[in-house]
């Protein structure tokens, strides 16, 4: 069985969810709006260009959730799909994700947005696993804080190292489709990267090293 | 078949590179005879018997030490005092370090010969949720060992270890850590937490609680329980190695010259990219706020430097051959090949074992780390560059670049 594994943010999705997350809780008045809203807007300028201080980030993006309910989140859940997720989620990305299914392939996404965030989101669009940066949980509550290594450039890499070893699954045939420079790292690791609506930087990797270029959008 | 009888058996020869095409062969006699095409031949079983020696020695060396653990262990749960809590720490640290030198003698799942279960996710799987485990800062009543709906026994261990998350931990060398040490390194785990506990409170009784239920002794069971699952698996790593067995010794003299130097150049590239860059050095695992620890693996003992210096002493015999011996190092071939890409390795790797010594002497900070990655950077290109000449992939962007 190959593996078919995918990024999510402006790859699978029309936009970022880790962002519209941000944007959601700014709508629903649960944080405070303006602060939130230019803090959160730096970090995914951060991001585009390459130097978001991901331990940073997470420590923002991880304290509205920190010691709610699960209850209460699983509310929150619920209408930021509806607000957020559904309007964005791509059918030619849907429809990629179908045709590996067909071909017998593992679906698997890996994301550097938290596993709270895309949880959901990768159940709703069929895939068989995904591996997101893990936000800790002790006694069934986040705490806030991230648990071991977030799934961010390199750590893309060791995250799926590790799930490898888990799951006595290898690379061989497999596909990484992204559309960010910061997946790179991975990229180089599968036989078959694809470049998906890629930002500059990887388009310009993406041509020196003949990697097919394809778009999910329109 | 014996070693040495397969080195003789198998001492063929491969001719890499400018091999003319069969229309070319068939040259026309009328035609100019072309130049020979440069031919280069090795012969990869000397360097391959070196690998699997050294790989044997590497697994017997933590075998032993895990025994030495295994002991430890024992000893502190027969008799639960401080001094037998810090000798088993130790014997833990010196396992772990010796099993961090086999990590350049692991193939990793992706390209492991002969297939079969990846033990390394068993063995050395990292990073662990301590607190789906036992308690842990502010939480005092958290994991499956306050919870005795979970029997401990080996087979459940077995299936809990990654059962939701591969970070659902609940077997090997980290699981362990955290016993030993718990989650505050200014406040380590008292002996305490393993004494035996033989009677219950009236108020215990009066809840229900059995004598077997008490997180005392669920802590005592899971140790010895996870001691015995460690064993098991390391038992089974180093058994793959060991000479005369129907694994790796006897397989991999069965390949041809080509796929077995591919064997051994893709391990080390294994070692410098999963092992080093996304692992160790990797910015996105480094707790700058513990100076002991390299990097988060190894986080409660802070002990992962020491076994970066074992892992990376391991590439350097590896590549080296000893001085008065037959030449068997990855370098008897890269010499032949080209000189300057033999100097190239050679002074990538030693750069290399600098910067994690002066990790591993020093206290570490951004400008170290940042020229240890560099290094390891390096040393990874030398290695693609090298795999090129040879026509070895060694990965998806140098096959991309070779098209």
């Amino acid at each position: 069985m190959k593996l078919a594994i995918f990024d999510l943010d402006n790859t699978l999705l029309g936009g970022d969810s880790d962002h519209a997350w941000g944007e959601f809780l700014v709508e629903e008045g649960i944080v405070d709006g303006d602060i939130h809203q230019q803090t959160n807007d730096q970090f995914y300028q951060d991001y585009q260009t390459g130097q978001l201080d991901i331990h940073a980030y997470l420590e923002f993006a991880l304290k509205p959730i920190a010691g709610k309910s699960m209850e209460e989140l699983r509310n929150w859940h619920i209408k930021f799909m509806e607000q957020k997720i559904n309007p964005i989620i791509l059918d030619k990305g849907k429809a990629l994700l179908e045709k590996h299914k067909n071909d017998g392939d593992y679906l698997l996404i890996i994301t550097a947005t938290n596993h709270f965030v895309t949880g959901p989101i990768a159940d709703a669009l069929g895939v068989d696993d995904l591996i997101a940066t893990n936000p800790e949980v002790i006694d069934g509550v986040y705490t806030g804080k991230v648990n071991g290594t977030p799934s961010y450039q390199e750590g893309k890499v060791e995250r799926l190292n590790s799930w490898l070893a888990k799951t006595n699954m290898n690379l061989k045939g497999s596909y990484f489709y992204s559309d960010s420079h910061n997946d790179l790292p991975l990229l180089k690791q599968v036989d078959n990267p694809i470049a998906v609506d890629p930002d500059d930087q990887l388009a310009q990797t993406a041509n020196n090293l003949n990697w097919p270029i394809i778009s999910l959008r329109g | 078949m014996g070693l040495r009888e397969g080195v003789t058996r198998l001492a063929a020869i491969i001719v890499i590179g400018g091999l003319a095409s069969c229309s070319d062969e068939q040259t026309s006699t009328n035609e100019p005879t072309k130049p020979a095409p440069k031919v280069f031949t090795y012969n990869s079983a000397p360097v391959l018997q070196h690998y699997l020696a050294l790989g044997d020695e590497a697994y017997a060396n933590t075998l032993q030490s895990t025994l030495a653990l295994s002991t430890a262990i024992s000893n502190l749960l027969t008799t639960p005092t401080k001094e037998h809590l810090v000798l088993t720490r130790k014997a833990w640290q010196l396992a772990h370090n010796d099993y961090q030198g086999t990590q350049v003698f692991n193939f990793r799942n992706r390209l492991n010969p002969l297939g079969g279960k990846d033990l390394s996710y068993a063995i050395d799987g990292w990073p662990i949720q301590p607190g789906l485990i036992d308690y842990v800062q502010d939480y005092p009543y958290s994991g499956f060992i306050h919870h005795p709906s979970l029997v401990i026994n080996e087979d459940n261990l077995r299936s809990q270890n990654g059962a939701t998350d591969a970070e659902e931990i609940s077997i090997g060398f980290h699981a362990m850590e955290f016993m030993l040490w718990g989650d505050q390194t200014d406040k380590p785990r008292p002996v305490t937490d393993f004494e035996s506990i033989s009677e219950l409170s009236a108020e215990q009784k009066g809840q229900g609680f059995k004598v077997a239920d008490m997180s005392n002794n669920r802590r005592r069971l899971y140790l010895a329980t996870m001691m015995q699952a460690l064993q098991q698996d390391i038992d089974l790593a180093a058994k793959q190695w060991t000479p005369n067995q129907p694994f790796y010794q006897q397989h991999l003299f069965k390949l041809d010259n080509k796929k077995q130097f591919s064997l051994i150049l893709r391990s080390v590239y294994g070692w410098v990219s999963d092992y080093l860059i996304a692992k160790h050095l990797n910015p996105m695992n480094q707790d700058l706020t513990n100076q002991e620890s390299v990097s988060l693996h190894a986080k409660y003992s802070g002990t992962g430097k020491h076994g970066l210096a074992t892992s990376l002493s391991n590439v350097l015999k590896l590549y080296t051959s000893p001085e008065d011996g037959i030449k068997q190092g990855v370098d008897a071939i890269i010499e032949q090949l080209s000189k300057q890409q033999a100097q190239t390795l050679l002074s990538s790797l030693t750069t290399l074992d600098l910067h994690l010594t002066a990790i591993a002497e020093t206290n570490k900070d951004e400008k170290t780390l940042a020229k240890a990655q560099a290094a390891a950077l390096q040393l990874q290109n030398t290695l693609m560059d090298i795999g090129r000449s040879l026509q070895i992939s060694l990965n998806a962007q140098q096959m991309a670049a070779s098209h």
